[in-house]
């Protein structure tokens, strides 16, 4: 797959996310061992990582759905770590979220997904939420389905769905769980395009946690591979791609979850009967 | 790799370190139903409560619950009258009947049976709802955007339920009262005088007392049924064993408060 939005555009230099030393367990599997990062405003930032390494859990601590057992993190300058629940809505009113599942309200029509943080936050009328959901939805290629209840999508639309309801606030910063997982190319590529779209159009930062490949090298300004709870690589496409480190060159070799699964469901073993 | 590690670590635990193990975790369980408990009514006070939800959620609570209440209670209500027509017939007491059956719905049956059918259909419900929110992180989606769960899911049930019980309690207590109704006239008590023994012995007192209980029922069904969901965890089995604890866990606390209620009541 190619992405038609290779370009990228230097970021403005400013700081919107650093972790510092982050811990977190859960009992006793020790999933995040001290990860410390940076993205500045406006970058494409991809985080790489085999299944089960914490790319999900380390994603939720930025927007404090997960607490972190030590470290700290700091959201455009200011340390939100500690912050009580109430207080963490100021931080998520400006940071969209896209869940690996699409999370939509299966009690409520697409309409009413996309608008929920509309209601929640703006006072607009009945009129302008509906424009503002149709413009969300057209820009994930979905249009007409206001009406539709998310049981009557497929997985494909539910997931754009759940892109378009994270951008509906027009937020500062989008953090997106495989965003790409379950679509087809054209439509990968369609969110790929829109990632770097707001970039260009709102300077919106993206914090992208991926196995697709493509889609990291393509639009990524940096990308980082976590690897049993740390970071063991960062830079830009070309640095990692050029990574001396064998767990590196490992993981680009390895490619995709998929490609991992074909070997388990016999691929090798059906050619080593055909040999 | 923790499936594997859990069961071989347990096994070398000795039994008071396992039961000590349990014993915390019955304490972090109440003290997370403690913490949610007080956090609903702030909830409320903080950002208030959509009328929507709460209409949705009172359909769901008496509206939904109402058919099985009346079935509940009507034939709950004609098994006792049978009962106590044919028992106090040996002594001559017949024409007591009514009053009997009166004050058992109004006192107990009424507000504990009410109780135990919506612990079991909206209890669960609730919990099987939530839990699967949960479960496909639709829960963690509301917090993400910015809003509280505690608002836009606990409140409106919590509130539906404190407020819906006592309706479906009052349903109960008069077709209970009716269906005992139906069977005394077939033992020779005539309807008038059945209902002249209800309107005798049971006062006002009696219907408050009963109705007063069935308000922390609503309650705690509700808010049981709340805390099981949110705290629900492990894909689909997780929220079937959640269900069943919630329906568990509530007809429990139904019952035991409604003793400590009952012994509150008469003192005051």
């Amino acid at each position: 797959m190619t992405h038609a939005a290779t370009a990228t555009q230097p970021d403005s230099g400013e700081i919107f996310l650093e972790l510092h030393d982050l811990h977190k367990s859960f009992g006793p599997n020790h999933v995040l061992r001290g990860i410390d990062l940076s993205v500045h405003r406006g970058q494409i930032f991809t985080l790489l990582g085999g299944s089960g390494t914490g790319k999900s859990v380390l994603l939720k601590h930025i927007i404090g759905l997960l607490h972190p057992d030590r470290g700290r993190v700091c959201v455009e300058g200011a340390e939100v770590t500690d912050l009580r629940e109430r207080d963490w809505v100021e931080v998520r009113k400006h940071i969209g979220f896209v869940f690996q599942g699409a999370a939509l309200f299966d009690s409520l029509s697409v309409l009413e997904n996309v608008a929920y943080a509309l209601r929640e936050h703006l006072h607009l009328t009945p009129q302008e939420i509906r424009l503002r959901v149709a413009a969300c939805l057209e820009s994930v290629g979905l249009v007409g389905i206001e009406h539709l209840m998310p049981a009557e999508l497929s997985g494909g639309m539910r997931k754009r769905v759940g892109v378009a309801r994270a951008i509906a606030l027009e937020p500062s910063a989008v953090l997106y769980d495989e965003p790409t997982t379950g679509l087809d190319p054209a439509n990968s590529k369609r969110i790929g395009q829109l990632i770097v779209d707001l970039r260009a159009r709102l300077g919106v930062t993206s914090i992208i946690v991926t196995h697709d490949l493509d889609l990291c090298f393509a639009i990524s300004d940096r990308i980082a591979l976590l690897e049993n709870g740390r970071l063991v690589a960062e830079g830009t496409p070309d640095e990692i791609r050029s990574s001396p480190r064998e767990d590196v060159q490992a993981f680009l070799d390895g490619g995709s979850d998929l490609e991992a699964d074909d070997v388990w469901l016999g691929r090798d073993g059906e050619d080593a009967d055909g040999a | 790799m923790t499936a594997i590690v859990a069961p071989a670590a347990a096994a070398d635990r000795g039994p008071i370190t396992r039961l000590g193990g349990r014993a915390l975790g019955v304490l972090d369980e109440l003290g997370q139903f403690a913490l949610l408990a007080a956090r609903t009514p702030l909830a409320l006070g903080r950002r208030g409560v959509s009328a929507r939800d709460i209409f949705v959620q009172f359909e769901s609570v008496v509206v939904r619950s109402s058919t099985i209440v009346c079935i509940t209670a009507l034939f709950t209500g004609m098994v006792l009258a049978l009962q106590t027509v044919v028992s106090l017939s040996r002594f001559g007491a017949k024409p007591y009947t009514g009053s009997f059956v009166g004050l058992a719905f109004v006192l107990e049956l009424g507000p504990v049976l009410t109780a135990l059918v919506v612990s079991g259909r909206v209890g669960a419900g609730i919990t099987a709802e939530i839990g699967s929110m949960a479960v496909t992180e639709q829960v963690d989606a509301i917090r993400a955007m910015g809003a509280d769960p505690l608002q836009k899911l606990v409140l409106p049930r919590v509130v539906a339920g404190t407020l819906g019980l006592p309706m479906l309690a009052l349903l109960a207590d008069v077709l209970g009262i009716l269906g005992g109704m139906l069977i005394a006239a077939q033992y020779g008590i005539g309807s008038n005088f059945y209902l002249q023994s209800v309107i005798r012995v049971v006062q006002v007192d009696d219907l408050v007392n009963g109705l007063v209980k069935t308000f922390f029922f609503g309650w705690v069904i509700a808010m049981v049924g709340c805390h099981m969901g949110l705290r629900t965890t492990g894909g689909t089995v997780g929220v079937g064993t959640s269900t069943t604890r919630a329906v568990v866990v509530a007809s429990i606390c139904v019952l035991v408060s409604d003793f400590f209620l009952t012994k509150l009541l008469m003192m005051i």
